[in-house]
Protein backbone atom coordinates (compact mmCIF):
# COMPACT_ATOMS: atom_id res chain seq x y z
CA UNK A 1 0.00 0.00 0.00
CA UNK A 2 2.69 2.42 0.84
CA UNK A 3 4.83 1.42 -2.02
CA UNK A 4 1.92 2.08 -4.28
CA UNK A 5 1.19 5.60 -2.99
CA UNK A 6 5.21 6.28 -3.20
CA UNK A 7 4.90 5.14 -6.74
CA UNK A 8 1.79 7.45 -7.83
CA UNK A 9 3.85 10.17 -5.81
CA UNK A 10 6.90 9.53 -7.75
CA UNK A 11 5.33 9.83 -11.04
CA UNK A 12 3.52 12.81 -10.02
CA UNK A 13 6.51 13.94 -9.39
CA UNK A 14 8.18 13.02 -12.87
CA UNK A 15 5.04 13.98 -14.46
CA UNK A 16 5.05 17.77 -12.93
CA UNK A 17 8.62 17.91 -13.38
CA UNK A 18 8.01 17.25 -17.22
CA UNK A 19 5.47 19.63 -17.14
CA UNK A 20 7.28 22.36 -15.48
CA UNK A 21 10.39 21.24 -17.97
CA UNK A 22 8.21 21.58 -20.92
CA UNK A 23 6.29 24.81 -19.77
CA UNK A 24 10.06 26.16 -19.49
CA UNK A 25 10.84 25.37 -22.94
CA UNK A 26 7.20 26.67 -24.01
CA UNK A 27 8.03 29.59 -22.74
CA UNK A 28 11.47 30.40 -23.96
CA UNK A 29 10.12 29.36 -27.37
CA UNK A 30 7.42 31.92 -27.11
CA UNK A 31 10.36 34.43 -26.22
CA UNK A 32 12.05 33.85 -28.81
CA UNK A 33 9.17 33.76 -31.13
CA UNK A 34 8.02 37.05 -29.84
CA UNK A 35 11.41 38.65 -30.25
CA UNK A 36 11.38 37.20 -33.72
CA UNK A 37 7.95 39.02 -34.37
CA UNK A 38 8.51 42.12 -33.03
CA UNK A 39 11.73 42.11 -35.64
CA UNK A 40 9.65 40.97 -38.21
CA UNK A 41 7.19 43.67 -37.18
CA UNK A 42 10.05 46.46 -37.11
CA UNK A 43 11.18 45.37 -40.32
CA UNK A 44 7.70 45.41 -41.72
CA UNK A 45 7.03 49.26 -40.30
CA UNK A 46 10.28 50.21 -41.83
CA UNK A 47 9.82 48.52 -45.09
CA UNK A 48 6.28 50.61 -45.10
CA UNK A 49 7.83 53.45 -44.16
CA UNK A 50 10.30 52.83 -47.12
CA UNK A 51 6.81 51.71 -49.46
CA UNK A 52 5.38 55.40 -48.28
CA UNK A 53 8.96 57.28 -49.07
CA UNK A 54 8.80 55.72 -52.17
CA UNK A 55 4.86 56.15 -52.90
CA UNK A 56 5.99 60.14 -51.91
CA UNK A 57 8.90 60.67 -54.22
CA UNK A 58 6.78 58.36 -57.13
CA UNK A 59 3.94 61.34 -56.30
CA UNK A 60 6.32 64.35 -56.02
CA UNK A 61 8.02 63.22 -59.03
CA UNK A 62 4.76 63.10 -60.86
CA UNK A 63 3.83 66.70 -60.07
CA UNK A 64 6.84 67.91 -60.98
CA UNK A 65 6.89 65.94 -64.52
CA UNK A 66 3.23 66.94 -65.09
CA UNK A 67 4.98 71.01 -64.25
CA UNK A 68 6.93 70.42 -66.76
CA UNK A 69 5.00 69.16 -69.25
CA UNK A 70 2.40 72.03 -68.52
CA UNK A 71 5.39 74.49 -68.48
CA UNK A 72 6.19 73.43 -71.61
CA UNK A 73 3.46 73.58 -73.19
CA UNK A 74 2.97 76.88 -72.05
CA UNK A 75 6.48 77.55 -73.33
CA UNK A 76 5.58 76.08 -76.64
CA UNK A 77 2.67 78.72 -76.85
CA UNK A 78 4.64 82.06 -75.92
CA UNK A 79 7.23 80.82 -78.70
CA UNK A 80 4.68 80.40 -81.41
CA UNK A 81 2.75 83.28 -80.51
CA UNK A 82 6.04 85.55 -80.35
CA UNK A 83 7.17 84.35 -83.67
CA UNK A 84 4.08 84.39 -85.59
CA UNK A 85 3.24 88.14 -84.38
CA UNK A 86 6.46 89.66 -86.62
CA UNK A 87 5.66 87.39 -89.22
CA UNK A 88 1.97 88.44 -89.66
CA UNK A 89 3.03 92.05 -89.66
CA UNK A 90 5.52 91.66 -92.57
CA UNK A 91 2.56 89.29 -94.58
CA UNK A 92 -0.01 91.74 -93.53
CA UNK A 93 1.73 94.74 -94.46
CA UNK A 94 3.02 93.58 -98.18
CA UNK A 95 -0.50 92.65 -98.52
CA UNK A 96 -1.45 96.10 -97.39
CA UNK A 97 1.32 97.49 -100.01
CA UNK A 98 -0.03 96.13 -102.82
CA UNK A 99 -2.85 97.73 -102.84
CA UNK A 100 -1.01 101.03 -102.76
CA UNK A 101 1.43 100.09 -105.26
CA UNK A 102 -1.54 98.48 -107.75
CA UNK A 103 -1.32 100.14 -111.53
CA UNK A 104 2.43 101.77 -110.75
CA UNK A 105 4.99 99.25 -109.78
CA UNK A 106 7.51 98.27 -112.31
CA UNK A 107 8.97 95.20 -113.39
CA UNK A 108 11.65 95.16 -110.66
CA UNK A 109 9.71 96.15 -107.69
CA UNK A 110 6.78 93.36 -108.33
CA UNK A 111 9.82 90.91 -109.04
CA UNK A 112 11.18 92.26 -105.34
CA UNK A 113 7.40 91.94 -103.90
CA UNK A 114 6.96 88.70 -104.91
CA UNK A 115 10.43 87.82 -103.21
CA UNK A 116 9.19 89.53 -100.05
CA UNK A 117 5.97 87.88 -100.17
CA UNK A 118 7.15 84.22 -100.91
CA UNK A 119 9.16 84.60 -97.74
CA UNK A 120 6.75 85.43 -95.85
CA UNK A 121 4.68 82.78 -96.40
CA UNK A 122 8.00 80.74 -95.60
CA UNK A 123 8.66 82.08 -92.72
CA UNK A 124 5.00 81.65 -91.16
CA UNK A 125 4.91 77.71 -92.78
CA UNK A 126 8.25 77.40 -91.32
CA UNK A 127 7.17 78.51 -87.80
CA UNK A 128 4.19 75.95 -87.98
CA UNK A 129 6.25 73.08 -88.70
CA UNK A 130 9.11 74.09 -85.61
CA UNK A 131 5.96 74.34 -83.57
CA UNK A 132 4.11 71.18 -84.83
CA UNK A 133 7.73 69.68 -83.76
CA UNK A 134 7.93 70.64 -80.98
CA UNK A 135 4.01 69.69 -79.94
CA UNK A 136 5.24 65.90 -81.49
CA UNK A 137 7.85 66.07 -78.79
CA UNK A 138 5.42 66.65 -76.04
CA UNK A 139 2.90 63.91 -77.55
CA UNK A 140 5.14 61.47 -77.17
CA UNK A 141 6.02 62.34 -73.47
CA UNK A 142 2.39 61.26 -72.86
CA UNK A 143 1.46 58.01 -71.13
CA UNK A 144 -1.17 56.47 -73.54
CA UNK A 145 -2.45 58.03 -76.61
CA UNK A 146 -5.51 56.98 -77.80
CA UNK A 147 -6.66 54.45 -80.24
CA UNK A 148 -7.92 55.77 -83.97
CA UNK A 149 -7.52 54.51 -87.65
CA UNK A 150 -4.99 55.44 -89.33
CA UNK A 151 -6.79 55.73 -92.40
CA UNK A 152 -8.88 57.88 -91.37
CA UNK A 153 -6.36 60.15 -90.62
CA UNK A 154 -4.46 59.93 -94.23
CA UNK A 155 -7.32 59.71 -95.95
CA UNK A 156 -8.49 63.53 -94.83
CA UNK A 157 -4.69 64.62 -95.34
CA UNK A 158 -5.08 63.19 -98.83
CA UNK A 159 -8.41 64.25 -99.47
CA UNK A 160 -7.73 68.08 -98.48
CA UNK A 161 -4.37 68.04 -101.04
CA UNK A 162 -6.71 66.91 -103.67
CA UNK A 163 -7.91 70.38 -104.36
CA UNK A 164 -4.25 71.18 -105.45
CA UNK A 165 -4.21 67.74 -107.15
CA UNK A 166 -6.42 68.59 -110.00
CA UNK A 167 -4.45 72.20 -110.48
CA UNK A 168 -1.62 69.68 -112.23
CA UNK A 169 -3.79 67.41 -113.44
CA UNK A 170 -2.48 64.96 -111.39
CA UNK A 171 -4.17 61.67 -110.46
CA UNK A 172 -4.58 61.06 -106.67
CA UNK A 173 -5.10 56.89 -106.06
CA UNK A 174 -6.21 55.58 -102.66
CA UNK A 175 -5.23 51.99 -101.29
CA UNK A 176 -6.26 51.63 -98.12
CA UNK A 177 -5.43 48.04 -97.08
CA UNK A 178 -4.40 48.44 -93.33
CA UNK A 179 -7.00 47.18 -90.70
CA UNK A 180 -7.26 48.04 -87.35
CA UNK A 181 -6.30 51.28 -85.10
CA UNK A 182 -3.12 52.03 -84.01
CA UNK A 183 -1.94 52.98 -80.78
CA UNK A 184 1.89 54.05 -80.98
CA UNK A 185 1.47 57.51 -82.12
CA UNK A 186 -1.01 60.32 -82.09
CA UNK A 187 -2.78 61.78 -84.60
CA UNK A 188 -1.68 65.03 -85.05
CA UNK A 189 2.05 63.16 -85.56
CA UNK A 190 0.60 60.87 -88.35
CA UNK A 191 -1.28 63.82 -89.78
CA UNK A 192 1.93 66.10 -90.45
CA UNK A 193 4.16 63.00 -91.16
CA UNK A 194 1.22 62.00 -94.16
CA UNK A 195 1.25 66.14 -94.97
CA UNK A 196 4.67 66.33 -95.50
CA UNK A 197 4.83 63.62 -97.82
CA UNK A 198 1.93 64.06 -100.15
CA UNK A 199 3.28 67.45 -99.82
CA UNK A 200 6.83 66.36 -100.70
CA UNK A 201 5.13 64.07 -103.89
CA UNK A 202 2.77 67.28 -105.33
CA UNK A 203 6.32 69.20 -105.59
CA UNK A 204 8.14 67.04 -107.40
CA UNK A 205 5.55 65.42 -109.34
CA UNK A 206 5.29 67.13 -113.21
CA UNK A 207 1.73 67.88 -114.80
CA UNK A 208 -0.30 64.74 -115.58
CA UNK A 209 1.34 62.79 -113.69
CA UNK A 210 0.38 60.28 -110.60
CA UNK A 211 0.51 59.65 -106.69
CA UNK A 212 -0.50 56.54 -105.13
CA UNK A 213 -1.02 56.84 -101.01
CA UNK A 214 -1.37 52.71 -99.40
CA UNK A 215 -1.45 51.89 -96.59
CA UNK A 216 -1.28 47.93 -95.08
CA UNK A 217 -0.57 46.25 -91.96
CA UNK A 218 0.99 43.00 -91.52
CA UNK A 219 0.73 40.05 -88.78
CA UNK A 220 3.28 41.18 -86.80
CA UNK A 221 1.53 44.47 -85.91
CA UNK A 222 3.31 46.31 -88.22
CA UNK A 223 1.38 49.73 -89.62
CA UNK A 224 3.41 50.80 -93.17
CA UNK A 225 2.37 53.61 -95.15
CA UNK A 226 3.63 54.28 -99.02
CA UNK A 227 3.49 57.29 -101.33
CA UNK A 228 4.28 56.88 -104.58
CA UNK A 229 4.85 59.43 -107.26
CA UNK A 230 5.91 59.79 -111.29
CA UNK A 231 7.79 62.53 -110.50
CA UNK A 232 11.34 63.80 -111.20
CA UNK A 233 13.14 60.67 -108.75
CA UNK A 234 16.71 61.20 -106.83
CA UNK A 235 19.73 60.30 -108.47
CA UNK A 236 22.01 57.45 -106.71
CA UNK A 237 24.56 59.74 -105.11
CA UNK A 238 21.69 62.14 -103.58
CA UNK A 239 20.16 59.22 -102.18
CA UNK A 240 21.91 59.70 -98.87
CA UNK A 241 21.32 63.43 -98.46
CA UNK A 242 17.57 62.66 -98.68
CA UNK A 243 16.44 62.83 -94.87
CA UNK A 244 19.44 65.18 -94.22
CA UNK A 245 18.03 68.25 -92.24
CA UNK A 246 17.29 71.29 -94.93
CA UNK A 247 18.72 69.65 -97.96
CA UNK A 248 17.20 69.35 -101.24
CA UNK A 249 18.81 67.18 -104.27
CA UNK A 250 19.85 69.02 -106.99
CA UNK A 251 17.32 68.03 -109.44
CA UNK A 252 15.20 69.12 -107.16
CA UNK A 253 16.74 72.75 -106.94
CA UNK A 254 16.50 72.71 -110.67
CA UNK A 255 12.54 72.58 -110.70
CA UNK A 256 12.54 75.49 -108.47
CA UNK A 257 10.41 74.55 -106.66
CA UNK A 258 9.14 75.82 -102.85
CA UNK A 259 9.89 72.53 -100.87
CA UNK A 260 11.81 73.13 -97.79
CA UNK A 261 13.68 70.31 -97.11
CA UNK A 262 12.84 70.31 -93.54
CA UNK A 263 9.70 68.16 -94.22
CA UNK A 264 11.17 64.65 -95.08
CA UNK A 265 14.16 65.34 -92.30
CA UNK A 266 10.92 65.56 -89.80
CA UNK A 267 8.90 62.42 -91.02
CA UNK A 268 12.35 60.63 -90.51
CA UNK A 269 12.63 62.42 -86.99
CA UNK A 270 8.93 61.53 -85.90
CA UNK A 271 9.05 58.24 -87.71
CA UNK A 272 12.15 56.70 -85.68
CA UNK A 273 11.41 58.22 -82.11
CA UNK A 274 8.14 56.19 -82.40
CA UNK A 275 10.29 52.89 -83.30
CA UNK A 276 9.74 52.84 -86.68
CA UNK A 277 11.16 53.04 -89.58
CA UNK A 278 11.31 54.92 -93.11
CA UNK A 279 12.69 53.82 -96.71
CA UNK A 280 12.72 55.09 -99.67
CA UNK A 281 13.29 53.85 -103.24
CA UNK A 282 13.53 56.33 -106.56
CA UNK A 283 14.58 56.16 -109.75
CA UNK A 284 15.81 59.29 -111.43
CA UNK A 285 13.56 60.78 -113.86
CA UNK A 286 10.81 58.01 -113.02
CA UNK A 287 9.45 58.35 -109.19
CA UNK A 288 10.04 57.99 -106.14
CA UNK A 289 8.41 55.88 -103.38
CA UNK A 290 8.19 57.31 -99.69
CA UNK A 291 7.30 54.72 -97.03
CA UNK A 292 7.34 54.28 -93.56
CA UNK A 293 6.41 51.97 -90.55
CA UNK A 294 5.28 51.96 -87.17
CA UNK A 295 4.09 49.37 -84.47
CA UNK A 296 0.48 49.43 -83.66
CA UNK A 297 0.90 49.14 -80.28
CA UNK A 298 2.64 51.76 -77.71
CA UNK A 299 6.15 51.02 -77.47
CA UNK A 300 7.70 51.57 -73.80
CA UNK A 301 9.23 55.34 -73.81
CA UNK A 302 13.00 55.55 -73.28
CA UNK B 1 -37.89 91.27 -102.22
CA UNK B 2 -36.05 93.85 -104.36
CA UNK B 3 -34.19 96.47 -101.92
CA UNK B 4 -33.66 100.00 -103.24
CA UNK B 5 -31.68 101.20 -100.57
CA UNK B 6 -28.03 98.70 -99.04
CA UNK B 7 -29.00 97.17 -96.43
CA UNK B 8 -27.20 98.59 -93.22
CA UNK B 9 -23.32 97.01 -92.94
CA UNK B 10 -23.43 94.85 -89.23
CA UNK B 11 -21.30 96.86 -86.61
CA UNK B 12 -18.18 95.57 -85.70
CA UNK B 13 -16.16 96.12 -82.71
CA UNK B 14 -12.53 95.00 -83.17
CA UNK B 15 -9.99 94.23 -80.12
CA UNK B 16 -6.20 94.24 -80.45
CA UNK B 17 -3.72 95.67 -79.10
CA UNK B 18 -1.28 96.07 -81.84
CA UNK B 19 -1.55 99.29 -83.28
CA UNK B 20 -0.27 98.11 -87.09
CA UNK B 21 -2.19 95.29 -86.79
CA UNK B 22 -5.33 96.43 -85.99
CA UNK B 23 -5.52 99.44 -88.39
CA UNK B 24 -4.86 96.98 -91.27
CA UNK B 25 -8.12 95.01 -90.52
CA UNK B 26 -9.81 98.38 -90.03
CA UNK B 27 -8.72 99.13 -93.19
CA UNK B 28 -9.59 96.15 -95.20
CA UNK B 29 -13.16 95.29 -93.42
CA UNK B 30 -13.25 99.57 -94.48
CA UNK B 31 -12.79 98.64 -97.84
CA UNK B 32 -15.85 96.05 -97.79
CA UNK B 33 -18.19 98.99 -96.49
CA UNK B 34 -17.95 98.42 -92.78
CA UNK B 35 -17.38 101.25 -90.02
CA UNK B 36 -15.47 99.60 -87.46
CA UNK B 37 -14.90 100.43 -83.76
CA UNK B 38 -11.53 99.78 -81.73
CA UNK B 39 -10.67 98.53 -78.75
CA UNK B 40 -7.28 98.50 -77.45
CA UNK B 41 -7.73 96.01 -74.70
CA UNK B 42 -10.18 94.13 -72.48
CA UNK B 43 -11.25 97.23 -70.19
CA UNK B 44 -11.56 99.50 -73.62
CA UNK B 45 -13.96 96.93 -75.27
CA UNK B 46 -15.79 96.43 -71.54
CA UNK B 47 -16.63 100.50 -71.79
CA UNK B 48 -17.37 100.35 -75.81
CA UNK B 49 -19.97 97.31 -75.07
CA UNK B 50 -21.75 98.83 -72.26
CA UNK B 51 -21.93 102.15 -74.79
CA UNK B 52 -23.79 99.95 -77.54
CA UNK B 53 -24.06 96.83 -77.90
CA UNK B 54 -22.02 95.82 -81.27
CA UNK B 55 -23.24 93.20 -84.07
CA UNK B 56 -20.06 91.39 -84.28
CA UNK B 57 -16.91 91.10 -82.02
CA UNK B 58 -13.31 90.44 -83.76
CA UNK B 59 -11.41 89.65 -80.75
CA UNK B 60 -7.34 89.01 -80.28
CA UNK B 61 -6.76 86.43 -77.08
CA UNK B 62 -3.42 87.89 -76.23
CA UNK B 63 -4.10 91.40 -74.22
CA UNK B 64 -2.84 93.59 -71.48
CA UNK B 65 -4.67 92.91 -68.74
CA UNK B 66 -7.53 90.64 -68.98
CA UNK B 67 -7.11 87.69 -71.79
CA UNK B 68 -9.77 87.33 -74.99
CA UNK B 69 -11.60 84.76 -73.30
CA UNK B 70 -11.86 86.46 -69.89
CA UNK B 71 -13.65 89.24 -71.81
CA UNK B 72 -15.76 86.99 -73.07
CA UNK B 73 -16.74 85.15 -70.18
CA UNK B 74 -17.44 88.99 -68.65
CA UNK B 75 -19.60 89.66 -71.71
CA UNK B 76 -21.54 86.64 -71.08
CA UNK B 77 -22.40 87.06 -66.87
CA UNK B 78 -24.23 90.49 -68.36
CA UNK B 79 -27.59 89.86 -70.39
CA UNK B 80 -27.38 92.83 -72.22
CA UNK B 81 -23.96 91.48 -73.97
CA UNK B 82 -24.34 87.37 -73.43
CA UNK B 83 -25.43 86.49 -76.73
CA UNK B 84 -22.92 88.83 -78.85
CA UNK B 85 -21.50 86.95 -81.39
CA UNK B 86 -17.82 86.65 -81.44
CA UNK B 87 -14.60 85.92 -83.96
CA UNK B 88 -11.32 84.70 -82.36
CA UNK B 89 -8.24 86.74 -84.59
CA UNK B 90 -5.49 85.11 -82.60
CA UNK B 91 -1.57 84.14 -83.12
CA UNK B 92 -1.82 81.41 -80.64
CA UNK B 93 -3.33 78.53 -82.54
CA UNK B 94 -2.87 75.95 -80.21
CA UNK B 95 -5.64 73.36 -80.18
CA UNK B 96 -6.79 74.20 -76.14
CA UNK B 97 -7.34 77.66 -77.23
CA UNK B 98 -9.19 77.00 -80.36
CA UNK B 99 -11.58 74.15 -78.18
CA UNK B 100 -12.18 77.20 -75.57
CA UNK B 101 -13.17 79.35 -78.05
CA UNK B 102 -15.68 76.60 -79.92
CA UNK B 103 -16.81 75.55 -76.02
CA UNK B 104 -17.16 79.39 -75.56
CA UNK B 105 -19.54 79.87 -78.57
CA UNK B 106 -16.73 81.64 -80.97
CA UNK B 107 -18.32 81.34 -84.09
CA UNK B 108 -14.42 81.28 -86.17
CA UNK B 109 -10.91 81.43 -85.28
CA UNK B 110 -8.41 82.76 -87.72
CA UNK B 111 -4.96 82.56 -86.83
CA UNK B 112 -3.49 85.79 -88.19
CA UNK B 113 -0.29 84.26 -89.33
CA UNK B 114 -2.13 82.01 -91.74
CA UNK B 115 -4.55 84.35 -92.91
CA UNK B 116 -4.51 87.93 -94.43
CA UNK B 117 -6.78 91.02 -93.65
CA UNK B 118 -8.52 90.62 -96.79
CA UNK B 119 -9.06 87.35 -95.68
CA UNK B 120 -10.95 88.37 -92.27
CA UNK B 121 -12.83 90.53 -94.32
CA UNK B 122 -14.04 87.96 -96.22
CA UNK B 123 -15.07 85.48 -93.52
CA UNK B 124 -16.87 88.74 -91.94
CA UNK B 125 -18.85 88.93 -95.04
CA UNK B 126 -20.08 85.61 -94.73
CA UNK B 127 -21.04 85.81 -91.50
CA UNK B 128 -23.31 88.53 -91.77
CA UNK B 129 -24.51 86.63 -95.15
CA UNK B 130 -25.31 83.25 -93.31
CA UNK B 131 -26.49 85.77 -90.13
CA UNK B 132 -28.40 88.85 -91.28
CA UNK B 133 -28.62 91.25 -88.64
CA UNK B 134 -31.76 92.76 -86.83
Amino acid sequence: MNSAVLAVFGVFVLVMLAGVLWIMRLSRRIAILTADQEERRKALKSTSKLLIDKNMELFDQNVRQQKQLASKEDFIGIVSHQLRTPATEVKWGLEALKGEMAGHAKGLELEYFEKLRHSAERMVSLIDSLVRLMNVDEQFRRVSIPAYDPNTVIKRVAEEAAAKFAQKHITLTLAFDATGAIESMDSDSLELIAENLIENAYEYTPDGGAITVATARDGAGIFSCSVADTGIGISAEKLKTVFVKFQRSETAMRMNSGGMGLGLYLVKNIVERHSGTVSLTTEEGKGSTFSFTLPVARTVIA
Amino acid sequence: MAETSAPRKGSILLVEDDEFLRSLVVRALGDVGYQVEIAKDGEEALAHVGHQVPDLILLDLVLPGFSGFELIAKLRQNDVTAKVPFIVLSNSAESQNKKQADDLGAVGYLVKAQSTPSDVAKFVEAYFVAHPHA
